[in-house]
């Protein structure tokens, strides 16, 4: 399906097209969502009401970007309003908790799930605007020049936010990180 | 192009969005700096593990039926935005724009009027008048003691020559002033 077809389906509100879409995009925006507010239930929350959102205001959008960066922007201001009034997102450990025992026959996989949950805690102590960036540089693997275009700001503003959230996480994760690595690996087995 | 240079123009070099010169110049200041190539390795080490974690952490997450569902059933319920309505729906801007600054004006005249007026008390209740500034001509035959603190409280205008000689000089008072000190007008000779 190509961007016209879908942008005529937004407007026109067909449902089955309108179905596609949110095949094609609803589980990847419900990981940005994940990755921006740190909690499951209300990361399909946001998506649904993404969806909602982009159906009633499908005739204000020109066609200037693709379809998935609107959806995005859309997103992204609503999971603002979302924690507008919360200095700190509380994130859940959902992932870093979910099943250990079936991670036990498999170190690697034990590994990349300890990983993960320190990078949730890392993750959890950045602020939004930081964490913001660094979730649309290294997940939706934007350019500095879309990320400016996309947050509304200037690119020397993204590179600094860039710069001091990876500062950040090299202070907050310069052991979890190695853990990746085959050294890292065999760290964790002996331990 | 040096190391600073170089930090800087770091993601748009990986992104490759810079001009080619300014491409190039970073290809030479690497080839000739070490340090900078290190960095450059470390910094696309991090990115990588960094992004390959985010990936990992969400890849089983999967958008609920019932969110899906939610979208398509408010189609039912919601009607279509259609271009007439957006046509009306914008004309009230105009008006809005027209209403905000004949808000302004009015907002400027009656501040303007309460900064003029210097009758008004402008502390406390509002409703009590200042002392009248009624200026009164004193001819000064002779003065006694000269009081500083009546320059300094601003009562007596500044064109009399104040300090030198106050003989055939007429003094502007605020005749209803209470900062005048008691005794003032008895120590000249009037």
């Amino acid at each position: 399906m190509d961007e016209e077809q879908l942008v005529a389906a937004l407007r026109g509100q067909d449902p089955q097209t309108l179905g596609q879409m949110i095949d094609c995009f609803g589980d990847r925006l419900l990981r940005s969502a994940f990755l921006l507010c740190g909690n499951e239930d209300e990361a399909q929350d946001l998506v649904q009401e993404t969806f909602l959102q982009a159906l009633r205001t499908a005739h204000r959008f020109r066609g200037k970007s693709r379809v998935y960066t609107w959806l995005h922007g859309i997103l992204l201001n609503l999971s603002r309003h979302y924690h507008r009034d919360r200095k700190r997102i509380v994130y859940d450990d959902q992932l870093a908790s979910q099943d250990t025992a079936t991670t036990e026959d498999n170190p690697l996989s034990a590994d990349i799930e300890l990983a993960s949950a320190a990078m949730q805690q890392a993750l959890r102590q950045l602020s939004e605007s930081h964490r913001e960036v660094l979730v649309l540089r290294f997940y939706e693997n934007m350019k500095i020049e879309e990320i400016a275009a996309h947050l509304g700001t200037a690119r020397g503003t993204v590179k600094s936010r860039l710069h001091y959230a990876l500062e950040q996480m090299q202070k907050l994760l310069p052991q979890e990180l190695n853990l990746f690595g085959a050294q890292g690996t065999e760290k964790t087995i002996n331990r | 192009m040096n190391c600073q240079d170089f930090q800087e123009q770091l993601f748009e070099y990986l992104d490759g969005s810079l001009p080619t010169r300014t491409h190039q110049a970073i290809e030479q200041h690497l080839a000739a700096c070490p340090a900078c190539r290190q960095h450059l390795v470390q910094h696309q080490q991090l990115a990588k593990k960094i992004s390959d974690h985010l990936c990992q952490s969400v890849e089983s997450l999967a958008l609920d039926n019932t969110a899906r569902s939610g979208v398509l059933a408010s189609l039912q319920t919601q009607p279509a935005p259609v271009r007439g309505e957006r046509f009306l729906g914008s004309l009230w801007r105009p008006f809005a724009w027209a209403a905000g600054l004949a808000c302004l004006l009015v907002a400027s005249l009656i501040l303007s009027n309460y900064f003029r007026s210097p009758r008004k008390e402008r502390s406390g209740s509002g409703t009590r008048l200042a002392a009248a500034p009624v200026p009164v001509s004193i001819r000064v035959a002779r003065v006694e003691t000269i009081y500083t603190s009546c320059v300094q409280g601003g009562f007596v205008t500044d064109a009399l020559g104040w300090k030198t000689n106050f003989v055939n000089q007429t003094l502007w008072v605020n005749a209803s002033s209470k900062s005048l000190p008691k005794g003032f007008l008895n120590k000249m000779s009037l």
